[in-house]
């Protein structure tokens, strides 16, 4: 049982919701939107949380939305991981979303849960990171409004405070075009946090893309290390030492790897990666 | 919209069965299954965290940790715990298979199995192990469990 008193609200309409985080917030209440639940719930758990009431987004029919929309396929974002898995519309998501926690957690934790978790893994963003077409429609107080994902990431997507993601969308055919591959490396165990989890797309014109979770406390995607992976001149081994020697971060040193150990298996799973992705073509 | 501030009577389907409950807004499934007006206590609290599975129930047929759920969010939904499992072919496949030693996380590891064998059509040796990953067993007895469930998800093999 959560501390009391929280306070549960479940709005029907975008708008409600909106409404209702300042309303809230007016009355000197510290709300919080809500998904899947599991971080939050986990969080209260331990006292690490600073909210009172919590929005379920989950009655929001616009957020449950998972289709090819046109050219752009569109993730709701309270869908859970286990839907965008069985649905499969864009295979390079469900890859990296299936070794998000365990089967039974994925049908709880949401898209947009796990894209604004205050956890540094957030794997879900990596095959967004990688392409140059997302984007994120996102309910603000002057109504709904799309953001490409380039503006709003920065270590982290960062929305205003009252704000909430409503989909992700990617271009379709930019999504169907990429190769890739998505590997998570853990230290033992099948189900646990990653050392790295590494997120490579083949683009059509050649050139390779990565991006990253678990190297450092966000994830992240780099143009120097993608421009190394890209330099087919050279062997799959040599581009990945020069890849890991080139990252724009340390890579974090914590109770799941050291520095030097997570460096080590990300630079032999990204030959891996690389060997497996020029095989395909 | 839905709004509770504070304890209020909610409904949902338990076992086959409508049931009406007082709860408080930030009472976790967990919490209102085991408590006095309902008295299930099947489901069981372990990590409370999410991490072992010994809570798991299904919400609408589909495994969830009852820990990880506030009770509004399942308001009107149908939930099925252990006690709701009538002569289902997983039970009897856990006495076959002795698929269990202290019994603690047996109900959670029924309620996916039972989950599992709902689907048979879509069975395999590789759904069972990935849908048994997120239950954890101490006294290690996984084989035997495993058996058992694989008996009732993909009995051809």
């Amino acid at each position: 049982m959560m501390p009391n008193p929280l306070h549960y609200y479940r709005p029907d309409t975008i708008t409600e919701a909106r409404d209702l985080f300042e309303q809230l917030q007016r009355a000197n209440q510290r709300p919080t939107y809500y998904g899947g639940g599991t971080e939050i719930l986990t969080r209260s758990r331990l006292n690490d949380g600073d909210f009172d009431a919590v929005i379920d987004l989950k009655g929001i029919p616009e957020l449950h939305v998972h289709e090819q929309d046109g050219s752009r396929l569109r993730f709701g974002s309270v869908l859970r991981l286990t839907e965008l898995a069985d649905r499969d519309l864009w295979p390079f998501l469900t890859a990296t979303v299936d070794r998000i926690a365990d089967h039974t957690t994925r049908g709880q934790i949401t898209l947009g849960g796990n894209l604004f978790s205050t956890l540094p893994y957030k794997e879900a963003l990596l095959p967004f990171l990688v392409s140059d077409s997302a984007d994120l429609t996102v309910a603000t107080p002057d109504g709904v409004k799309q953001r490409r994902l380039a503006d709003v990431f920065d270590e982290e997507l960062r929305l205003d405070p009252g704000d909430f993601l409503i989909s992700v969308t990617v271009d379709g055919q930019e999504a169907k075009a990429l190769a890739f591959k998505s590997f998570k490396m853990t230290r033992q165990d099948w189900i646990d946090y990653p050392l790295v989890t590494i997120g490579t797309a083949r683009r059509e014109d050649g050139s390779i893309r990565a991006a990253f979770s678990g190297w450092s406390s966000f994830p992240f995607t780099s143009s120097r290390v993608n421009k190394i992976l890209s330099n087919t001149q050279k062997p799959p081994e040599e581009r990945a030492r020069e890849a890991v020697a080139a990252m724009p971060f340390h890579a974090v040193d914590d109770i799941h790897g050291s520095s030097e150990y997570r460096q080590f298996v990300t630079q032999y799973t990204l030959a891996r990666m690389l060997k497996e992705l020029e095989a395909q073509s | 919209m839905k709004s509770l501030t504070r304890p209020e009577q909610i409904s949902f389907n338990v076992n086959g069965e409508p049931r009406d409950v007082v709860i408080y807004p930030g009472e976790t499934l967990l919490y209102t299954l085991r408590g006095d007006a309902l008295g299930l206590t099947g489901a069981k609290p372990g990590c409370e965290n999410g991490d072992c599975g010994a809570c798991t129930v299904l919400v609408n047929e589909i495994p969830v940790k009852s820990c990880m759920v506030l009770t509004p969010e399942v308001e009107d939904q149908a939930i099925t715990t252990v006690e709701g499992l009538q002569n289902a072919p997983i039970q009897q496949a856990f006495l076959d298979h002795n698929a269990f030693q202290c019994g603690y996380c047996t109900s959670g590891f029924l309620m996916v199995g039972h989950a599992l064998s709902q689907d048979v059509d879509n069975g395999s040796p590789e759904r069972t192990v990935e849908w048994l990953r997120s239950n954890i067993c101490r006294c290690t007895g996984y084989q035997e469990i495993y058996d058992a469930v694989s008996s009732v998800a993909h009995p051809n093999g």
